[in-house]
């Protein structure tokens, strides 16, 4: 069962080009953990998340300069190779220096049809939630102009019910890796996140629910390894975690936007749709653009300390600013606890991951002692 | 051995700039020593709010550029690089946080250094490093941060209310902040003197602006890149104002005398991005060559403030922030304004800096240079830091520089 | 009329001599510290190789190349760039497109039917595509530089790398020989990297036909047939690759003196 997820998201596009074709309806694409889904999902939309691949970057590099993050440069380029070309649209927040860059860059150098930029604020304020209710107001008529039918009260709430389904549900599955033994290994758990980010959701929901109700008795659970606990700028892809476990670890619990912070904390589904969901989008997520540094680093801190780990792997993208200047910081704190802390800066190549075991296998020799 | 990097300016209004900065930061020392509140501040903090309530402003990314004019950079980055801060990170947060957080490892900082701080003001819009920065500024020093926020408006010029309303009340939030802070109360009457004196003299840098374009060149960047400081560090006094229309006389006498920067100009260069701060010397570089860089991507004055003065100077700040943009912020809008610019001010060439570190300006360089070029503009891409020297290979520099000459001058 | 041209490289210095548009002779030695000194020695040796002519003989010289500056008995300076578009395009009258691959940097450089440089655009920081790159490369190897184009083409797979920054392929390279990987193989992914780097910069300044290679790497086989393969174009080489920036010089010194 658990290998449906990774065949999922390892066909992704071809997934997502079959559910458009079998329902004629569109799919959207969208960047980062900040861009409420229920609101594509109740436009009767497939939302799926833009991702990379570690494969060399050949067209991006004709219109962008070689130090830039290799996510944003890796997801374009694959947009340049046309393996996007499915997608009837583009949502891009305001996040980054990047991903706001991407806004323009798509607009121009893409043929995409729908792009549209939601404006976030970037401080955790009343008025910044009433200022993001209203544009994802905005946001709702513009998706109503684009697929012809205005999006009805009843199917937001319903898409609400959905999203907070598979909050749950992917909460409790990743609860799993934390029991000693664990029940589900990290990269697995990795899996299900990511597809859950592809696949529609009433499909993911009823997989993964069917899969929680047996997991406990499986017959081949994975080897309880060095507990550990990883906090990246963005990881799109499962090869972290698995190496990981090949050197004789086990990711327990994670801060990441393609990770745990997508589905931390609910939508409430008793206030009005827009402000309860431009209130779970800005105040529940963990976002060094967003949140300061002391709320930031205790959050983190604290859910590594609740996971029991021997150490902590930091993973950041090679020129994202934000986890760069958090990176010290929060590597002193975590020290100061008596956390190791691994460092990696990350390139979206190749060959990474070979260089990666070596330090790896160190880390948790050193952790074992 | 003392080396002098600065460019050489050609105008006398230029000139008082580098005492007026003196004097700017002597005045902060002072001002704390008296007991007077000190915010440092990212660009973009509104200093007229601050000046109206009697708090000193100093302005980090200036200071940076201060030590990196005199060759300092180096020294203060190695620290920050000390402290954690990789490479990656933009050359002027670098800088500081060497600065704060490894001071005995720092070279003697310029000015007798910086008044220090009881709270630190950032805007969260202009880019990542300055959020990331302050907010790691704000963990180590202790001290309290206010974030101030705005809609990015990739489209530019907004007419939407609610993103009118929101900056407004973020506005209020920042008064609020420092009434806490400072423990007086906000007066408007202060603000409303200070913003119609803003006002105004926005119009005449606009106005400098369009004088700009004359053939020969009445002002090249040279003298801009400095010419500019008061209007970042001094809004909102007559001072301020004062300076600008002295400057706007001197344009005219040299347009009207037919005086350029150069005795015969035979080609007109536009500087996109940052200068390199260590080594400004190199904005005068093409004038042996005839050339004169004529123009900045940076420090056009685009328009005239739109929207009437409203009686509230708060709602007025925030609908002059929302239907005025001093950059433009996608790719697109930035092709449009550097071919504008191109046309307006008759320029042959264009130089575009790419400084890995401010990322935000980095990314558009490539696409820019190609639509450039694609338009039969030449171009030439120079790679190096604006403030940590160890990046930049003079001799390289300059053989691109030759190179680009060479093929503008086989044109003319 | 006899006329220079001398090419100061950071690792080699080059001079041309010419008489009317023939070339007399030529030499190739390292820099040394002084730039001044290898310019004189670069132009005596290629004087003593002709004989009969001295230094008074040579009407004009123009020196390029980084030292170009410094040599202070040339007459006037030119850019590489230029030289190295004139050279190509005069060796070659068919050149619209070289790519010269020196020390210390890769440059495209697009030029007109008569050699007159459009545009060019040069690597960044990155040392892709330069002959540093390859030397730290053949260090770690431990080959001979001269060795590892031709060892890279008996590879029986291209292992995959994606670092052309000296530092970080240095360090992918040893990683990839403690893992036992062939050095051949290792050699054609590296070839393969800098060439796909390489080739960027010729698909921004706009790969036009006819394609020519110039500087020292243009000796490296390996390269040279990469770059065919990934842009589907013949590459036309000069004899001497090296000294194509120098005779571009002597050229311009040629110009000069028929204007007059």
């Amino acid at each position: 069962m658990l290998e449906q997820f990774r065949q999922y998201h390892l066909a992704r596009h071809q997934n997502a080009r079959v559910w458009k074709e079998q329902s004629g309806s569109q799919v959207l694409g969208t960047l980062c953990c900040c861009v409420p889904e229920e609101i594509i999902h109740a436009a009767g939309i497939l939302p799926v998340r833009i991702m990379g691949e570690h494969e060399e970057t050949t067209e991006a590099d004709i219109h962008f300069p070689t130090n830039l993050c290799p996510y944003c440069k890796s997801c374009f380029d694959q947009a340049l190779k046309e393996r996007y070309d499915y997608l009837d649209g583009l949502v891009i927040p305001n996040v980054c220096n990047m991903i706001k860059a991407m806004y323009g860059f798509s607009k121009l150098l893409l043929k995409t049809p729908y792009i549209r930029f939601l404006e976030v604020p970037q401080r955790l304020s009343d008025q910044g939630v009433d200022y993001f209710t209203k544009e994802l107001r905005r946001f709702k008529e513009s998706l109503e102009d684009f697929v012809g039918k205005p999006i009805l009260d009843e199917a937001l709430h319903h898409s609400i019910d959905v999203y907070n389904e598979s909050r749950t549900l992917l909460e409790k599955v990743s609860e799993l890796r934390k029991k000693s033994p664990p029940v589900v290994s990290g990269s697995e758990v990795q899996e299900i996140v990511l597809s859950s980010m592809l696949m529609p959701k009433e499909e993911h929901n009823r997989l993964l629910a069917g899969l929680l109700d047996h997991i406990e008795e499986r017959d081949d659970p994975p080897e309880a390894g060095v507990r550990l606990f990883v906090s990246a700028s963005i990881l799109d892809d499962t090869d972290l975690f698995a190496l990981i476990e090949e050197c004789g670890g086990m990711v327990v619990a994670d801060d990441m936007p393609m990770g745990s912070r997508y589905f931390f904390g609910q939508v409430d589904s008793n206030s009005e749709p827009l402000r309860a969901l431009a209130d779970r989008y800005l105040n529940k997520i963990a976002c060094p653009r967003k949140m300061l540094p002391e709320e930031r680093l205790n959050f983190a801190t604290d859910r590594m300390l609740d996971a029991d780990v021997k150490g902590t792997i930091i993973h950041n993208m090679r020129a994202c600013d934000s986890h760069l200047y958090e990176y010290p910081l929060l590597r002193q704190q975590l020290e100061s606890q008596g956390l190791p802390v691994l460092f990696f800066r990350g390139e979206e190549t190749e060959t990474e991951k070979e260089q990666q075991r070596a330090d790896i296998e160190a880390f948790i020799e050193m952790l074992e002692d | 051995m003392v080396q002098s990097t600065s460019a050489r300016k050609s105008l006398r209004t230029t000139l008082e700039v580098p005492t007026l900065r003196k004097s700017y930061y002597a005045q902060t020392l002072d001002d704390s020593k008296k007991g007077k509140k000190v915010a440092w501040c990212s660009n973009n903090i509104p200093s007229e709010i601050l000046d109206a309530m009697d708090i000193t402003s100093v302005f980090l990314e200036n200071y940076a550029t201060v030590i990196a004019s005199k060759r300092l950079a180096s020294g203060f980055c190695a620290a920050g690089e000390t402290v954690g801060f990789s490479q990656d990170v933009c050359g002027y947060a670098r800088m500081l946080m060497g600065y704060v957080l490894a001071r005995d490892k720092v070279p003697e900082p310029p000015y007798g250094g910086l008044a220090e701080p009881d709270f630190l003001l950032v805007n969260s819009y202009s880019c990542d490093s300055r959020l990331g920065w302050f907010a790691a500024m704000s963990r180590t020093l202790n001290v309290p941060l206010h974030v101030h926020d705005a809609p990015y408006q990739p489209e530019g010029p907004s007419h939407s209310a609610a993103d009118a309303e929101y900056i407004e009340r973020e506005l209020r939030s920042l008064v609020a902040f420092l009434e806490e802070q400072t423990g007086t109360k906000f007066e408007p009457d202060k603000l409303r003197a200070r913003r119609a004196i803003s006002r105004q003299t926005s119009d005449i840098m606009y106005e400098i602006s369009q004088l700009r374009k004359a053939v020969p060149s009445p002002m090249g960047s040279a003298d801009m890149f400095t010419a500019v400081w008061p209007s970042m560090y001094l809004a909102g006094t007559s001072e301020c104002e004062e300076f600008y229309n002295r400057l706007l006389a001197e344009l005219k006498e040299r347009i009207d005398g037919q005086i350029g920067i150069v005795p015969e100009e035979k080609f007109r260069i536009m500087w996109s991005g940052i200068p390199f701060w260590y080594d400004m010397r190199l904005i005068n570089y093409v004038e042996d060559f005839g050339g004169i860089v004529a123009l900045e991507s940076f420090y056009r004055t685009r328009e005239r403030r739109l929207p009437p003065q409203d009686d509230d100077p708060i709602k007025d700040m925030a609908l002059s922030s929302v239907r005025q943009r001093a950059f433009p912020s996608t790719i697109i809008a930035s092709i449009d304004d550097i071919l504008e610019a191109v046309k307006e001010y008759s320029i042959d060439g264009v130089i575009l800096s790419y400084n890995p570190s401010c990322r935000m300006l980095y990314v558009s360089q490539t696409e820019l240079q190609k639509a450039l070029e694609d338009q039969g503009i030449p171009t030439l891409g120079l790679e190096c830091d604006m403030a940590d020297e160890r990046t930049y290979s003079e001799g390289q520099v300059k053989t691109r520089l030759d190179a680009f000459v060479e093929r503008l001058l086989a044109k003319a | 009329m006899i006329t220079a041209g001398v090419d100061i490289g950071s690792s080699t210095s080059k001079a041309v001599i010419l008489d009317d548009r023939q070339i007399l002779s030529y030499s190739i030695i390292s820099t040394s510290f002084e730039s001044e000194t290898s310019a004189r020695k670069a132009v005596d040796q290629a004087l003593s190789k002709v004989g009969q002519i001295s230094q008074e003989d040579i009407r004009w010289i123009i020196a390029t190349g980084y030292g170009r500056v410094i040599v202070t008995f040339a007459n006037e300076t030119v850019t590489e760039l230029s030289c190295h578009a004139r050279g190509a395009n005069w060796l070659f009258p068919s050149v619209r497109t070289v790519l010269d691959m020196g020390g210390q940097d890769c440059k495209a450089i697009k030029c007109d039917d008569r050699g007159n440089l459009l545009n060019f655009v040069m690597n960044d920081k990155c040392a892709a595509g330069t002959g540093r790159f390859l030397e730290v490369m053949a260090r770690v190897t431990e080959l001979y530089l001269e060795d590892i184009g031709e060892f890279s083409l008996q590879a029986d797979e291209v292992i995959k790398i994606s670092s052309t920054c000296a530092v970080f392929g240095k360090s992918e390279v040893a990683s990839l020989l403690r893992q036992g990987k062939k050095k051949t193989d290792i050699l054609a992914g590296l070839h393969t990297a800098i060439s796909n780097r390489v080739y960027t910069l010729l698909r921004r300044v706009g790969i036009t036909p006819d394609f020519a290679i110039t500087g020292g790497i243009a000796k490296n086989i390996g390269v040279v047939r990469r770059l065919e393969e990934r842009s589907g174009l013949k590459v036309l080489l000069p004899d001497e690759p090296q000294i194509v920036g120098a005779l571009g010089a002597a050229l311009f010194a040629q110009d000069k003196l028929s204007n007059q």
